[in-house]
């Protein structure tokens, strides 16, 4: 059958059985490279027209459908206004960080996506500490938004910036409990030991109550680390101009841009991971007959289907909930997800130890 | 010279040349940009040695704590785009001096030990690097457990966290 | 064992009795039950009755040195709540919190008399440190107490670095990488240049953590600005308990090398006991004086570690009763005081007596003069230095620095009696508080009449177990 493991296996034996093993290490680096560049500007590409298709359906009219068949070409045409228009450099900015700070926040997403498991046996690197990495590591991607709304020596950008700082580290504690839930139920962080855990059901539906609960609590702290409505306050038009990236055109404001939809993408990989199974198909609990009907549909589409419906739902919040004032959002978080999230892990550490997940 | 050697030398070189541009450079935020290069470098030297979960916290703490926490107070302070003023020269002398004997203290001790090399032997009480090994042992009761400075460790925090709430704590209005 | 089960245990009560009632009165009579409860506790570890048996590896070593410097802690932290636990209401709002913090400061204080590994050490330091520096700045509103709690929040976490470094330093000498402290002894760990560095850069921050010169400079600004009551309680019962901690690390570390680093710890004992004496000498503030005359009194306890022998440490056990009591009963004074210059304590024997009378016993005990305990903890330090026979310079020079100290502490009595003025109190003192007063100065006398009958007991206990 064809499938990506079995392309991937085979690239990887005919590289090493031509070359010596350091050359085709980098060489295989190097496909993984421009493998994770295309996937970037696809995302990128696909997600913007998502983001706008879904708007015009919520308000039941059209969105873009003059470029190409039905408006399917319509990013590419705003990738190229993007890319001819001129990148300013404000007076008085620090030039070099306010240069640098795009390509820290696309660097951080990029290295977001090293455990990330696609489908079946494709993954960059099934790393042992899997989801305490991605945590880690997204963990830096505040500092490029500090980074360009302090370079920017704009008012409006500091402030956005600050707003985004303190609204992402706070949502970090909650996004890392709801992680650490599913940990328990698993007792491994390797992403691929994840997936297999979630062999007979996913944990969602295997871990009772608390898993729905880690699972919403996810949601809401990943809308709010990745920015987005009704957590948008790092770039609340109406108070702010634009947040942290007010100063920033062309190119540069387009990394930016991308960088968040990269994000959104990464963040429901993660909880389709944890909660949803990742690529594994819904198998239900010992129905082989089903598990092999479920099979026949290859892992990838599985992991794109589920990721993608999360990206929907999260679409889907920002046409439904009014935006917060950042005090309210600081004392949803610290005063409401925080303690339930606390106590959720409790609970779910009380069901682990007892063995009543299914 | 192979291509684990090759990446060892790229990495020190970068948290070097970092860490020295953050000492050197005379505006507050670039230091903190470079300081968090310089780190995130040292996270990268315990990839290469293999300790993925040093790494990983080395990134959480420093990274995402402290950096942040350092460029939030250079945020709330007035002033910060300024340059700073250039140090007493009496002062870098003695920092210069300071770091010198630094040098040769850490040179003195590499060539005291220069012969202690790992024995292959060793490495089969080499400890377990896996984080469920690390968790077990910080967790555990045995002999050379961890449980207590752990327990000690929480008491520690939550003074820290009563403290802090103390210090943040808004008081009643009309009260004195 | 006792000990920090029920300090840590009785910190979280203190924490939630804020929550059940606002009551100051309530709250401070939880804090004091709990505070009998520790001494009880403890002195239940001595005679060998423990609440729950509790495996600690080694990590913890309760001997009766440790146990001891406990019950100090703990009996003078009693009588110190008594005293002033009404004061602490007037700085804040969060009189439970205070509560709190002081137990899990004792939690570190029962951790760091009984340590037995260096990890152990620098946790005890830490939940010491931490709270003091909340309690320093619990007068939220006053910018001294303000800057003296950032002062010190700096200045300790650059010597918890130090110590950080050198138990780094001397993890790597023992080459198999261990924390224990017996492990430092010669027989397993060579003197090598890490070594002396790791054990340099303790001595450095521990002289920091107990104000000894020249790490001494952030004590007067710190003890100054902070709000009194509490500065009592950083002067007497942290220092002293720190320093069974610094007596404990050298004397189970390093004690047999001790020729190496006796000299350091002489000129550092020097030159404190030369700072703190004459810098005292110049201040208008008694609560700076105090201040600088803490520093003195540590250079009389760095005695004890330079000879590191059975006298000192006797003598230290001694010395820290004699000198926490004297030094919390002085606050206690001063915390009701309107004015705390020297001028206002002008003519204080006329309005109140007695506090002038316990007042002035005090203050002969930090003096040094004979028929108090002060004098028989001086002695002691004294003496354990001659024994080792070595250092008679030092001798010499602690006694003129003590002859020194007289000076600003007769300025003290002077002003009580024999200078005309209106030396008043804030409130008139309630006969509780003045009983307190003379009970502790009964102890301090005792301490100084019959130190023999005390110290017997202590030298039985000291060598017999």
């Amino acid at each position: 059958m064809l499938s990506i493991e079995n392309i991937t296996h085979s690239i990887d034996v005919w590289l090493y059985g031509t070359f010596n093993p350091t050359a085709a290490l980098l060489l295989e680096s190097l496909i993984v490279g421009l493998c994770a560049i295309t996937l970037f500007a696809v995302l990128g590409l696909v997600l913007v027209l998502m983001e706008r298709k879904v708007s015009a359906y919520m308000q039941i009219r059209l969105g873009p459908n003059r470029v190409g068949p039905g408006g399917a070409l319509q990013t590419v045409a705003d990738t190229l206004k993007l890319a001819m228009k001129e990148g300013l450099t404000p007076d008085g900015a620090d030039k070099f960080l306010f240069n640098l700070a795009p390509f820290m926040v696309i660097v951080v997403a990029m290295l977001i996506l090293v455990p990330v498991a696609f489908a079946k046996g494709t993954q960059i690197w099934d790393i042992n500490i899997g989801v305490l990495y991605i945590s880690a590591v997204s963990s830096l991607s505040v500092i490029g938004i500090l980074m360009a709304g302090w370079a920017s020596n704009n008012k409006y950008s500091l402030l956005g910036a600050m707003r985004s700082g303190a609204q992402i580290v706070s949502y970090e504690l909650s996004a890392g409990l709801s992680i650490i839930s599913i940990v328990t139920l698993t007792g491994s962080l390797r992403i691929s030991d994840i997936i297999d855990s979630q062999q007979d059901g996913w944990w969602l539906f295997k871990g009772h109550i608390p898993a729905m609960i880690s699972f919403v609590i996810f949601i809401i702290a990943v809308t709010a680390e990745t920015n987005r409505a009704p957590f948008d306050l790092a770039e609340a038009e109406s108070e702010l101009t634009a947040g942290f990236h007010t100063e920033y055109s062309g190119m540069k404001f387009a990394l930016f841009f991308l960088a968040e939809y990269v994000n959104i993408f990464i963040v429901c990989a993660i909880a389709a991971t944890l909660f949803l199974g990742g690529w594994m198909p819904l198998h239900i609990g010992h129905w082989t007959a089903f598990n092999h009907a479920m099979d026949y549909i290859p892992s990838s589409l599985w992991f794109i289907g589920k990721t993608f419906f999360l990206i929907f739902v999260i679409m889907w919040f920002r046409w439904t909930f009014p935006r917060l004032r950042i005090d309210q959002l600081l004392s949803l978080e610290w005063k409401y997800l925080l303690p339930l999230s606390l106590f959720n892990l409790l609970l779910m550490t009380l069901i682990s130890i007892k063995g009543w997940h299914f | 010279m192979n291509a684990s050697a090759v990446v060892f030398y790229i990495l020190s070189a970068f948290i070097l040349a970092t860490g020295l541009l953050a000492v050197t450079s005379r505006k507050i935020f670039r230091t903190a940009i470079w300081l968090l290069f310089s780190l995130t470098g040292v996270a990268g030297l315990y990839f290469w040695l293999g300790m993925q979960f040093i790494a990983a916290v080395q990134v959480v703490v420093y990274v995402g704590g402290i950096v942040v926490l350092i460029i939030f107070s250079i945020f709330l302070t007035q002033q910060s785009g300024k340059d700073l003023p250039s140090p007493l020269r009496r002062r870098t002398v003695f920092s210069a001096l300071a770091a010198c004997i630094g040098f040769a203290l850490t040179c003195l001790l590499l060539s005291r030990y220069s012969s202690f090399r790992v024995k292959e032997s060793d490495y089969d009480f080499a400890p377990d690097m896996s984080i469920s090994a690390i968790g077990n042992q910080l967790l555990s009761t045995s002999e050379h457990g961890y449980v207590l400075p752990f327990e000690v460790i929480s008491i520690l925090l939550l003074a820290a966290m009563i403290g802090c709430i103390v210090i943040a704590m808004k008081s009643k209005p009309g009260d004195k | 064992m006792n000990a920090i089960l029920l300090s840590a245990v009785w910190g979280i009560v203190m924490m939630f009795s804020g929550i059940f009632t606002t009551s100051k009165t309530a709250i401070r009579n939880v804090a004091v039950v709990g505070l009998v409860l520790l001494v009880l506790g403890n002195y239940a570890d001595m005679i060998g009755y423990h609440l729950m048996t509790v495996n600690v590896h080694k990590m913890l070593y309760f001997d009766t040195f440790g146990l001891l410097g406990n019950l100090i802690a703990f009996g003078s932290t009693l009588l110190y709540v008594l005293l002033s636990g009404r004061d602490m209401e007037k700085v804040g709002h969060h009189l439970a919190e205070y509560f709190a913090l002081i137990f899990f400061v004792l939690c570190g204080v029962a951790i760091v008399t009984t340590f037995n590994t260096l990890l152990m050490l620098f946790l005890g330091i830490e939940i010491i440190s931490i709270p003091l520096y909340i309690l320093t700045g619990a007068d939220k509103r006053n910018l001294k107490s303000n800057e003296a709690s950032l002062k010190y929040f700096l200045m300790g976490a650059f010597s918890t670095g130090l110590m950080l470094l050198g138990i780094a330093f001397l993890y790597g000498a023992t080459q198999t990488g261990t924390f224990f402290i017996d492990d430092l002894w010669s027989g397993k760990t060579a003197v090598t240049p890490l070594f002396m560095a790791g054990l340099l850069l303790l001595l450095v921050s521990m002289a920091f953590k107990v104000s000894a010169a020249p790490f001494h400079f952030w004590t007067p600004d710190v003890y100054d600005g902070a709000p009194t009551v509490f500065t009592s309680f950083m002067a007497t019962i942290v220092k002293v308990s720190i320093f069974v901690g610094f007596i404990r690390l050298f004397d189970e570390a390093f004690g047999d090398s001790q020729e190496k680093w006796q000299v350091f710890v002489a000129i550092i004992a020097a030159a404190t006991l030369f700072i703190g004496n004459v810098t005292a000498v110049f201040q208008q503030s008694v609560k700076r004086m105090l201040a600088y005359s803490s520093i003195a009194q540590a250079g009389f306890m760095l005695l004890a570690l330079l000879a590191l022998n059975g006298v000192a440490k006797e003598g230290i056990i001694l010395y820290a009763a004699a000198y926490s009591i004297a030094t919390i009963g002085i606050f206690a004074v001063l915390i009701r005081m309107k004015d705390y210059t020297f001028e206002g304590f002008n003519g204080l024997a006329r309005q109140q007596p007695v506090l002038a009378a316990t007042c002035t016993i005090f203050l002969l005990s930090l003096a040094g003069i004979p028929l108090t305990g002060g004098f028989f903890a001086k002695y002691y330090m004294l003496s354990s230095v001659v024994a080792t026979g070595h250092y008679l310079w030092l001798v010499i020079f602690a006694v003129l620095c003590a002859a020194v100290s007289v000076y600003y502490y007769f300025r003290v009595i002077q002003a009580m009696y024999f200078k005309d003025g209106d030396g008043a109190t804030e409130a008139e003192p309630g006969l509780g508080f003045k009983g307190l007063l003379v009970v502790l100065a009964v102890i301090v006398v005792v301490l100084g009449v019959w130190p023999q009958s005390l110290l017997g007991q202590l030298s039985r206990l000291i060598y017999t177990w």
